[in-house]
């Protein structure tokens, strides 16, 4: 007995799950066989799969036994060793395709059907009880079937399997029966028979309640009508002769007595006629065979038909997923995986939650952080500064070909020099070349944005290096066609350049012939003509003449020194075509008006309309008011040089035929006070020939560029690529003289501003879009207001439905309130804001604690007001963003500046939202003084807004940013949440610092629009009003000399005057002062003509006034000098910052002063 | 005792900003710098000229755009620069001569050498590195794929540290490269390590220590982060961030102003020290293993941009210049750029409690 003759079950054990139960069970031994490891195999775990081949061998041999069952004295013998063979060598036989089980078990039984020798055979019966057991889907069908083929008669067996299956399915009557039918046939072995029919009975009789089984004879031969029952479709006649039918025969029937009505599509058997079945046709009682299992189950197969003909339907799948799986990039989750939003409103001061001290973080996290939301798109430092020099939009793809072009072509070139020195005809085809350079720029990327003014700098200069090349021409002809403005280098020297060779070519036609080129080829820029340009500034000397008249008898010495100047400029020979360059931009009116301009220049001298000129004025110097020291006139300033300007805008259609007139005097008295320089496009071009002579060198690119290429081309050296750093650096206009509020002179900033004005986070340019709002907006507000006006409770439901804004680009949309300030050009309406910043006010409490309070005015509240300038302008959003970007997130006076949220800019509109400031202007709180107490503000209050206002004009003009329109009504009241440290109160010492809760108390400046960059300009650039001027402008506007930072000195005198006297500013000439140096600017001083009152501060006030209204007499402090006298103002500031930290707590107390000034906003508000 | 401590500084600095120093990995006096105004300059730090001024200006190369990144080459003759124009190009310190390495599509942030593995890569704001033999021209250059925009790299003698946006730090084993590089189907490889940096803010720089142990990265929020490669709980476990660079607000109420940390350098002798420059224009040594400061140098005038130690370990060059995180638009290193060198005393860079 070896040890290896014991079977080893774990082996089994292991795999049970494969091992198919046979009713006899099996052999063990067999089983440990299969799944033990084969010697011939070195597999560890082999499964019956690994003796595949072993199998197949041993099926081949049975195989050939059956293909010669006719030989054999005992088929069955073969199908039987076949059969078992197969539940050895297949444990899992049935499961398993490899076993064929099905096949072989449909084979055997099927070929001793008919067999009388193995009727009573049980290895027979066996094979079908298999078949029963494992295929059949209908056992009892199959029972039935071998009972109608005396198959298993004689045999208990059957009666015992039967009768068990039958049991099994809870049908005991039959089973009875079938017991009984089988000891009644006497089945051998009977006595098993019977034993087992008595264990049913038993059973049977513990069953409680078989009443609801079946009673029909579970052999049913006896019940030849059944199938009548079974098949209700079935023709009548059939079913009556074969009333056994199976049911996949009677399903054809069903067919034809059906037609494709049927919901569920019953099948049919095309291929009926060619069944087994059907050839037996009428007389087979259809029992002569039970069909294969693939015959009962053909309807799963779909049979093969030719294509032809057929219809495929596509059934489009409804799912209830997603429609379309978005793509996600993999590194992408990576970087957002890693990602933390870094919100600057909340990083950029922390507070260190152990010590509880402020951090502040000193980069702007702002321009770090773009975009927080969006995981990495920070930006490093390297990154900022590149794209605000522009590097970033450098194409260095493009460069680095046209250098190897040049490349390429320097050596034939100077193969060539000589020959190109012989040619006379070079020089000429250079000429040409140099016009179409341009356009070769053009072509090499005809998609750059004009934006990208570095990158064509660049290039153009490349390009100049090329045109020496004889082949040149060629290419370059094909951009002509679509040539773009292109910017140019004009560089003082080029510029030059240019002046001296139209110096030297006296004809002025020659000069006239470039130009129609230029106009020609510059699409962009041409869109009209111009009126003369030596005329017009004949006509404007006479303007600053005539206007200087009026104000002071000095001015002419001045004017013609003025005019003496301007005539040693170079600029004097190009004035013909520069102005008409410069005027191309402006007014296609002009056109029609050319030849009456020329000849009625003295139209010019017509009188100022006396209502625009004297209105303001006339007021203020009211004896009776001046007596009274009361201000009534004060209420109803506000916004009124808009209105006028609104007179002047409707009065102008009318001057139809007398158009020029009515510019002449819009020129005279230049309407856009209050206005943006947008306005100045209609109206205010014209009326300054002498800014528009200075101001040519900047469109060198429309007149003057061959020369200024061709002098270049000589001069850039080939390995040199000139960048256009010096260009950036350099100041955007070059004029010496213009009106820095001139819509084509902000344009160009606009344009050439780094980085690109269009990349501000917060502006949406659709400029070549229409929005068209606007009429729905008027009208929306017109109803508010009349709404209010009748009824303030049933505003609501008169109301028409409220507009709502919304921009593509955003997801938050802004519902239209009501009016907060109307003007013809600039209304400003207060807009609800449907997604405001959910600025946490508890952990934002520290950051306004900072006194900063940048972060209160950058996150966006649910109130906010809606400024829609009109025409539609980019530039007072620039010049806040400007600001704000200038002077950085620390910065104290960043609190005094109003934010600007976002532009949206369309053709005929533009949507600037700002922040809302309801507290009203400084304005309101002199008018509110001067009602309630009949005085003028306290001076210590006085004090407190003053220093508050020259801090913030300290700051904004050490950035170089000048306000330009300073002014009460521009003051906002600001009332910002105190700080958690200051313990709820301000406290009463007022201290420089801002704490006690004081930084949160101040002005914040707003209207921008006639912001100035000075970075903009040279540093020695004079500005000149082209407005109508009046007593709150500078007195060097009013004179008509040329400004810079004056402007906004007086308007902050005027802003300190009004608050101190409860009047606008009057100034006088000084005749106490210098008195030797009458007639020249510098030495002429003004001064106020309100005498002080016996308790101001005279000292203080007088400093500040003089440092205001003379800055020029004090530039000896300053740097280098000159303007702005940052450090005089400072100066007066620390003065009145010492008064006041001594003086804030006597009388009244500043305390107690500015605690009426809130409630009067509070109250204001509600 | 030891020496007294020098600290000169060179004339002839750039005209703009500077962006990157690097000693001679051969000469502990020649010091390239590139600057933003377009040129790399080579000085000789010891050389005095006659009329007493520190340092002498050897050369300068002037580029199409502005440099971003300098380092020497397998010796002291050959540099490679990162420029804004694209392109990585390999200078012949000795001729001038200036050749394309390779170009990306976006402006080339960082460069780097391996001596180790002789292998040049570049990190370009086109998020990818472009890893190159420099030996071997034929070789195209390998560009791998970044998931962010690299914003520093470093290199240990084995591996590669990239620091990208959004908080990403890619390490990358040079070998790989190296082998990737020189497949005949070159495929790029997976990062050996990717991390998270233990900074919130976007990082400045990255350092690598010498030892091969370890490295440092900076964030523009004063910050500076100390980890280890080894990736093992135990060694992460040692990693840690500490504050630095940030100062007292001057104006406004007490705050403590939290200066960007711009610069890295570990010195190579002592290779767990290391120096931080800030835009609070100081120099600080940290002694990574210990975590401790060491020193903390006098301030500038204005903000440190770069850092280097020479190859001995006994310089350090500061590169100060005008921070430009703020203001950019009216920026101008001109005048106020400068590169100071300081000689380090015997010990001054030597953690405690190791030399004496």
């Amino acid at each position: 007995m070896a040890a290896g003759d014991l079977i080893d079950f774990d082996i089994i054990e292991g795999q049970k799950e494969n091992i198919q139960s046979l009713p006899g069970g099996r052999s063990a031994k067999k089983l440990a066989e299969v799944f033990s490891p084969s010697p011939l195999h070195k597999l560890a775990t082999p499964t019956p799969t690994d003796s595949k081949n072993i199998n197949d061998c041993i099926r081949a041999e049975y195989e050939a036994e059956v293909t010669n069952l006719s030989e054999s004295d005992d088929p069955l013998d073969v199908f039987d060793r076949y059969v078992r063979w197969t539940f050895d060598a297949y444990p899992s036989a049935q499961a398993t395709p490899q076993s064929q089980l099905h096949t072989l078990l449909e084979r055997a039984t099927k070929t001793f059907i008919g067999s009388a020798q193995y009727k009573n055979d049980p290895r027979y019966l066996k094979l079908w009880l298999h078949y029963i057991r494992f295929f059949s889907d209908s056992p009892r069908e199959t029972y039935v079937f071998l009972s109608r083929h005396s198959i298993g008669e004689g045999l208990a067996l059957f009666y015992e399997e039967y009768a068990a299956w039958l049991e099994s399915a809870d049908r005991w009557a039959q089973a009875e029966e079938v017991y009984k039918l089988g000891i009644e046939r006497e089945a051998r072995p009977v006595q098993r028979l019977v034993r087992k029919f008595g264990e049913f009975e038993q059973r049977r009789a513990q069953q409680p309640d078989a009443g609801d089984a079946p009673s029909s004879p579970a052999l049913p031969t006896v019940r030849p009508a059944l199938a009548a029952k079974v098949d209700p479709f079935g023709a009548a006649a059939r079913a009556a002769a074969d009333p056994q039918a199976p049911r996949p025969t009677t399903g054809v029937g069903g067919q034809s007595a059906k037609p494709g009505k049927a919901k569920l599509a019953v099948f049919s058997d095309a291929s009926s006629d060619a069944s087994a079945m059907s050839k037996m046709g009428e007389g087979a009682k259809g029992w002569d065979t039970i069909g294969s299992l693939g015959d009962r189950k053909k309807e799963n197969v779909m049979g093969a038909k030719p294509w032809v003909g057929e219809t495929l339907t596509t059934q489009v799948k409804k799912s209830s997923g997603p429609k379309m799986s978005v793509f996600r990039d993999p590194s992408l989750s990576r970087i957002a995986e890693s990602h933390i939003v870094i919100a600057p409103s909340k990083h950029q001061v922390i507070v260190n939650p152990q010590s509880g001290k402020r951090e502040r973080v000193f980069v702007n996290l702002e321009a770090i952080y773009p975009t927080p939301e969006e995981p990495g798109t920070e930006l490093s430092f390297e990154e900022l500064w590149a794209a605000s020099r522009g590097w970033l939009d450098v194409c260095w793809e493009d460069e680095s070909i046209i250098e190897e072009e040049i490349a390429n072509e320097h050596p034939s070139e100077v193969d060539l020099l000589g020959k190109q020195v012989a040619e006379k005809l070079v020089i000429h085809h250079d000429m040409v070349e140099l016009d179409e350079n341009g356009a070769v720029k053009d072509q090499a990327r005809p998609t750059k944005s004009k934006k990208k003014k570095v990158m064509e700098v660049n290039e153009t200069q490349i390009i100049k290096a090329k045109l020496d090349s004889p082949s040149g021409p060629k290419i370059k002809k094909k951009g002509m066609a679509n040539s773009e403005p292109t910017m140019t280098m004009h560089t003082k020297a080029a510029t030059d350049d240019i002046y001296d060779i139209f110096n030297a070519a006296p004809p002025a036609k020659s000069s006239s012939e470039l130009e129609d080129v230029d106009e020609s080829e510059d699409d962009y820029t041409t869109d009209g003509d111009y009126t003369s340009g030596a005329e017009s500034a004949n006509t404007t000397r006479r303007v600053s003449l005539s206007e200087a008249g009026e104000d002071d008898e000095t001015s002419d010495v001045k004017s013609v020194s003025e005019w003496s100047e301007f005539t040693t400029q170079k600029h004097v020979p190009k004035i013909d075509g520069e102005s008409d360059n410069e005027e191309e931009d402006d007014d296609d009116d002009e056109e029609e008006d050319e030849d009456e301009t020329k000849e009625s220049p003295r139209t010019r001298f017509v009188p100022i309309p006396p209502e625009d000129y004297q209105a303001p004025t006339r007021p203020y110097r009211d004896p009776v008011e001046v007596a009274n020291s009361r201000l009534p006139f004060m209420t109803p300033i506000t916004e009124r040089t808009e209105s006028s300007l609104a007179l002047a805008t409707e009065a102008k259609p009318s001057f139809a035929s007398a158009k020029t007139l009515s510019k002449r005097s819009s020129l005279d008295a230049p309407l856009e006070e209050d206005e943006d320089d947008e306005d100045d496009e209609e109206f205010d071009l014209p009326s300054s020939p002498l800014q528009e002579v200075f101001s040519d060198p900047r469109t060198p690119s429309k007149i003057t560029q061959p020369q200024l290429k061709k002098i270049k081309v000589y001069a850039a050296p080939l390995d040199e690529l000139p960048v256009a750093k010096e260009v950036q650096k350099g100041p955007i206009i070059k004029e010496t003289r213009c009106n820095p509020l001139d819509t084509a002179i902000q344009n160009e900033i606009l344009e050439r501003t780094l980085p690109p004005f269009s990349s501000y986070s917060g502006f949406y340019d659709h400029s070549t879009e229409r929005s068209e709002r606007g009429a729905e907006i008027r009208k929306f507000i017109k109803a508010v207001a009349k709404s209010a006006g009748k009824k303030e409770n049933d505003k609501t439901g008169t109301l028409q439905s409220p507009v709502v804004l919304e921009f593509p680009e955003l997801m938050n949309e802004y519902t239209l309130k009501r009016e907060l300030g109307a003007g013809a050009f600039a209304p400003v309406y207060l807009v609800e804001n449907s997604s405001p910043e959910d600025a946490e006010e508890d952990s934002d409490g520290p950051l306004i604690a900072m006194g900063k309070g940048a972060f209160a005015t950058t996150t966006r509240a649910a109130q906010e007001a809606l400024k829609m300038e009109h025409p539609p302008t980019a530039w007072e959003f620039y010049m806040m963003r400007l600001a704000a970007a200038r002077l950085g997130p620390q910065h104290r006076a960043t609190a005094s500046i109003s934010a600007a949220h976002e532009l949206h800019l369309y053709q005929d509109e533009c949507f600037l939202f700002l922040p809302y400031h309801p507290h009203g202007t400084l304005l309101d709180v002199v008018n509110f003084f001067s009602e309630t107490t009949k005085t003028p503000m306290e001076e210590p209050l006085v004090m407190f807004f003053s220093i508050e206002l020259i801090r913030t004009v300290e700051a904004l003009h050490s950035k170089h940013i000048l306000h330009g329109d300073l002014k009460p009504d521009n003051c906002l009241l600001r009332i910002d949440d105190l700080p958690t440290g200051a313990g709820g109160s301000l406290s009463s010492q007022w201290r420089a610092d801002g704490s006690g809760g004081w930084s949160a108390r101040g002005v914040t400046l707003i209207d921008f629009g006639r912001g100035i960059d000075m970075r903009a300009f040279t540093p020695d650039v004079q500005f000149i009003a082209e407005w109508k001027t009046d007593a709150q402008d500078c007195a060097e506007a009013r004179e008509g000399r040329p400004w810079t930072w004056q402007l906004d000195y007086h308007g902050l005198a005027n802003n300190i005057h009004t608050m101190l006297f409860g009047k606008y500013i009057d100034v006088v000439r000084d005749t106490s002062s210098a008195p030797g140096a009458l007639g020249t600017a510098v030495c002429r001083r003004y001064c106020i003509r309100e005498n002080y009152k016996r308790y101001h501060e005279t000292a203080i006030w007088k400093q500040c006034f003089d440092v205001l209204l003379n800055p020029a007499s004090h530039v000896d402090a300053e740097d280098n000098r000159k303007l702005p006298v940052t450090r005089s103002l400072r100066r007066v500031r620390e003065t009145m910052e010492e008064w006041l930290e001594k003086h804030c707590e006597k009388g009244t107390g500043l305390k107690t002063l500015m605690a009426r000034i809130e409630n009067m906003a509070k109250s204001r508000r509600s | 005792m030891a020496p007294p401590v020098t600290q000169f500084e060179l004339a002839q600095p750039p005209n703009d900003a500077i962006s990157a120093l690097a000693f001679s990995p051969d000469s502990p006096s020649r010091l390239l710098a590139a600057s933003w105004d377009k040129n790399v300059y080579l000085y000789d730090t010891l050389q005095n000229s006659e009329d007493g001024a520190h340092g002498t200006l050897i050369q300068s190369f002037e580029h199409r755009a502005p440099v971003l990144d300098v380092c020497f080459g397998a010796d002291g003759g050959e540099a490679f620069t990162a420029g804004m124009d694209w392109t990585v190009r390999r200078i012949d310190l000795a001729t001038g001569e200036q050749t394309t390495v390779s170009k990306h599509s976006a402006p080339v942030r960082r460069v780097v050498y391996s001596r180790e593995h002789s292998l040049l890569i570049s990190a370009s704001w086109d998020n990818t590195l472009h890893v190159h033999n420099p030996s071997d021209p034929s070789l195209a250059p390998l560009a791998v794929p970044l998931p962010a925009k690299p914003q520093s790299m470093a290199a240990s003698p084995s591996k590669v540290i990239v620091a990208m946006a959004s908080r990403l730090v890619y390490i990358y084993d040079l070998s790989a490269l190296s082998a990737a590089l020189s497949s005949p189907t070159p495929t790029p490889p997976q990062p050996w390590q990717q991390r998270e940096s233990s900074l919130k803010f976007l990082m400045r720089a990255v350092a690598a220590m010498p030892s091969d142990a370890g490295y440092a990265t900076s964030s523009i929020e004063g910050r500076v982060a100390v980890e280890w490669f080894d990736a093992s709980a135990e060694s992460q476990a040692r990693k840690y961030a500490f504050k630095c660079h940030r100062q007292p607000a001057t104006d406004g109420p007490a705050a403590d102003v939290v200066f960007p940390v711009n610069a890295l350098a570990f010195h190579p002798v002592h290779g767990s020290t290391f120096a931080s420059g800030g835009g609070d224009a100081t120099v600080a040594l940290w002694d990574a293993e210990a975590k401790r400061r060491m020193k903390v140098y006098q301030k500038f005038a204005d903000s440190v941009a770069a850092l280097a130690f020479s190859a001995d370990g006994r310089y350090l060059a500061v590169g100060v210049c005008p921070g430009f995180e703020t203001g950019m638009e009216d920026y101008s290193g001109e005048g106020r750029t400068k590169i100071f060198v300081r000689e380090l005393g015997e010990n001054e860079a030597l953690p405690k409690g190791k030399g004496k």
